[in-house]
């Protein structure tokens, strides 16, 4: 009974080819409307605009409704943070270990929790002084005098937040900047062992397997994808048995491939490194990351839905800054170039003193120092350069955002 | 002036000066970087250039037979070798190095005059050993020029140029590509 609707179709100009079935809501309104050929792609259009309005305005109610919510309820997160910090003492660990952790715990998490904490409260503040809503349940009416100081506290410590925050946020990726600009490129065929940089062409290992996070897309429920594709990045709509609505997941896929430049190739293995779609990331932590920025057609799974995806395929250009190491896996008549292989360095490096005795880490996490790089983009090294730039500024003006908004709050809300 | 303006004028002053220095420190680090990216990539091509050296003296011993009248230029080969071996610096051996391209370069043309010397068998081994190295030594030669060519950058832009001149860093020379390789490939129709 309801209308299918053959032909082409663009939503945000991405083309989707096929029938394709309407259901529920906006079946009706598609069908109400005109059903001439000719005007079916501009309904559809207006049909797509009127729905991304109305899940703006529900998103934005809804994170109005938690922002609230999380407000009102700032002493009580500031309290349970510190009633739950202690609970590492039940750790199995040494007893002088989980000392350490427990007065790390209780210094750090409850700062860390009013440092996010504080531009919202500085929101709800500005609220209060230009439509005189309330700012606070709690503290407000058991113990009013407390309110200026937990304001002020929470200002306070906003700041030193976003600009300790910022700092490391900005300062990580700065230095990986540094590493873009100084690496001289080196050329496959005469790669050092170490960090290098390389440019080149992506080109498919034959036979390679490829391994997939969640429901990969060789898993049959994907259409259209590629079958010589190197990397893949999505995320997709997924109905289980008996449900009625949709979870979002994302996928990951990568495989080992070869960068070819004029002087011959050089193996690649990326397992395991996160995909960025572009570097505006809140809080930068890693410098491992796989840039991919090109668009490319959506492809959708079998339930008519898709979502951001991006795509490494053969013969697409290659920025790459990894650590040279010897493939142990490599076949014996391997010679040159071949016996080598970049990946993320398996060596770990030694944390700052001061880092050992705030957090206990005597060794860095994998991708935190800055000579541990993989970073790979689908462009050339001054594309790269642009969007870990971009990326900088974003962390920058959020981070001076944070900042300046809790310091706002601490000056006006003062007792002083 | 009120406690709360000397709080943000104390916190300005505070966050402006720490991001100076940390600015400082990062333009510090990245010229001690770019400096030992260029020692990084010598020691690279000095492993292979120390190979092509030491042909140096068989071919020179293999051509004198024949090349009487250029005894200057095999002389001049032979002390911008031992020069290279006693330089004390990567500049230096740069400098060197490319007076000896030259040097070979030269001696190449002349025994292009000597028909007994090319069909000479010894001859004939030594050059390809010496081409064989000479398709490593340009790849890793474009490295090291990309490594000068950064520092170089580095070194004379502003703000760095500065820092550089009170760590009294100087321009390094460009590891020159052989005459023979900038040839243009002659087209016979």
């Amino acid at each position: 009974m309801w209308a299918v609707f053959p032909g082409r179709y663009h939503y945000n100009l991405i083309t989707i080819q096929g029938n394709h079935a309407r259901t529920g809501f906006w079946r009706v309104v598609a069908v109400a409307l005109d059903n001439d050929k000719e005007k079916t792609r501009s309904t559809n259009f207006v049909v797509n605009i009127i729905k991304k309005i109305l899940m703006m305005i529900a998103g934005f109610a809804l994170i109005g409704v938690f922002g609230f919510l999380i407000n009102f309820t700032i002493p009580v997160f500031i309290a349970l943070s510190f009633i739950l910090a202690p609970l590492v003492l039940f750790v199995e660990k040494p007893l002088l270990e989980r000392l350490k952790n427990c007065l790390r715990s209780v210094l750090i998490v409850p700062f860390l929790v009013a440092g996010i904490l504080a531009p919202l409260r500085a929101i709800f503040v500005a609220l209060h002084i230009f439509f005189e809503m309330p700012v606070d349940v709690i503290v407000e009416d058991f113990y009013p005098a407390l309110l200026p100081w937990l304001n002020t506290g929470l200002g306070a410590v906003g700041t030193v937040f976003g600009i300790v925050g910022g700092f490391i946020a900005v300062f990580l990726p700065l230095r990986q900047l540094r590493q873009v600009v100084n690496l001289p490129t080196s050329k496959a065929r005469s790669a050092a062992l170490g960090l290098a940089e390389f440019e080149g062409v992506a080109r498919r290992v034959e036979g390679e397997k490829r391994t997939a996070e969640n429901d990969g897309p060789d898993s049959g429920r994907w259409v259209g994808m590629p079958e010589d594709r190197i990397l893949f990045w999505g995320t997709k709509w997924v109905r289980e048995e008996g449900e009625e609505g949709h979870t979002i997941s994302s996928i990951q896929e990568w495989s080992r491939f070869w960068l070819e430049d004029d002087t011959g190739r050089i193996l690649v293995d990326p397992q395991g490194v996160e995909f960025e779609d572009a570097l505006g990331t809140i809080f930068f932590e890693s410098v491992r990351k796989i840039l991919l920025t090109k668009k490319r057609n959506s492809y959708s799974d079998n339930i008519g839905h898709n979502g951001v995806t991006r795509l490494l395929i053969p013969g697409d250009p290659v920025y790459l800054i990894g650590s040279v190491e010897i493939n142990e896996d490599a076949p014996p008549e391997a010679s040159d170039s071949e016996r080598l292989i970049i990946r993320p360095s398996s060596e770990l490096k030694q944390t700052a003193i001061w880092r050992r005795w705030l957090l206990g880490d005597a060794e860095k996490s994998p991708g935190t120092d800055v000579s541990d790089i993989f970073f790979l983009a689908d462009g050339n090294e001054n594309e790269a350069y642009e969007a870990l730039k971009k990326g900088i500024k974003s962390v920058a003006v959020l981070a001076t955002v944070w900042a300046a908004s809790s310091l706002w709050l601490f000056l006006y809300s003062a007792p002083w | 002036m009120g406690i709360a303006s000397t709080i943000v004028l104390i916190l300005v002053v505070l966050v402006v000066g720490v991001a100076m220095g940390g600015y400082v420190i990062s333009l510090y680090n990245s010229l001690i970087q770019v400096k030992n990216n260029i020692e990084k990539a010598w020691n690279n091509i000095d492993v292979l250039l120390q190979q092509r050296h030491d042909e140096l003296p068989k071919l020179i011993d293999a051509v004198r037979g024949y090349m009487e009248h250029e005894k200057s230029v095999l002389e001049k080969i032979t002390k911008l070798r031992v020069g290279y071996d006693e330089a004390a610096s990567i500049e230096e051996k740069t400098k060197i190095e490319n007076q000896l391209n030259r040097e070979v370069a030269r001696m190449r043309h002349v025994w292009e005059s000597y028909p007994d010397l090319k069909s000479s068998q010894n001859f004939i081994q030594l050059m390809g050993r010496i081409s064989a190295l000479e398709s490593s030594i340009a790849d890793r030669r474009e490295f090291f020029n990309d490594s000068v060519n950064i520092y170089n950058i580095q070194i004379e832009r502003f703000p760095e140029m500065f820092l550089a001149r009170m760590m009294s860093y100087q321009k390094h020379p460009f590891l020159e590509v052989p005459v023979e390789t900038r040839q243009d490939v002659k087209i016979k129709i």
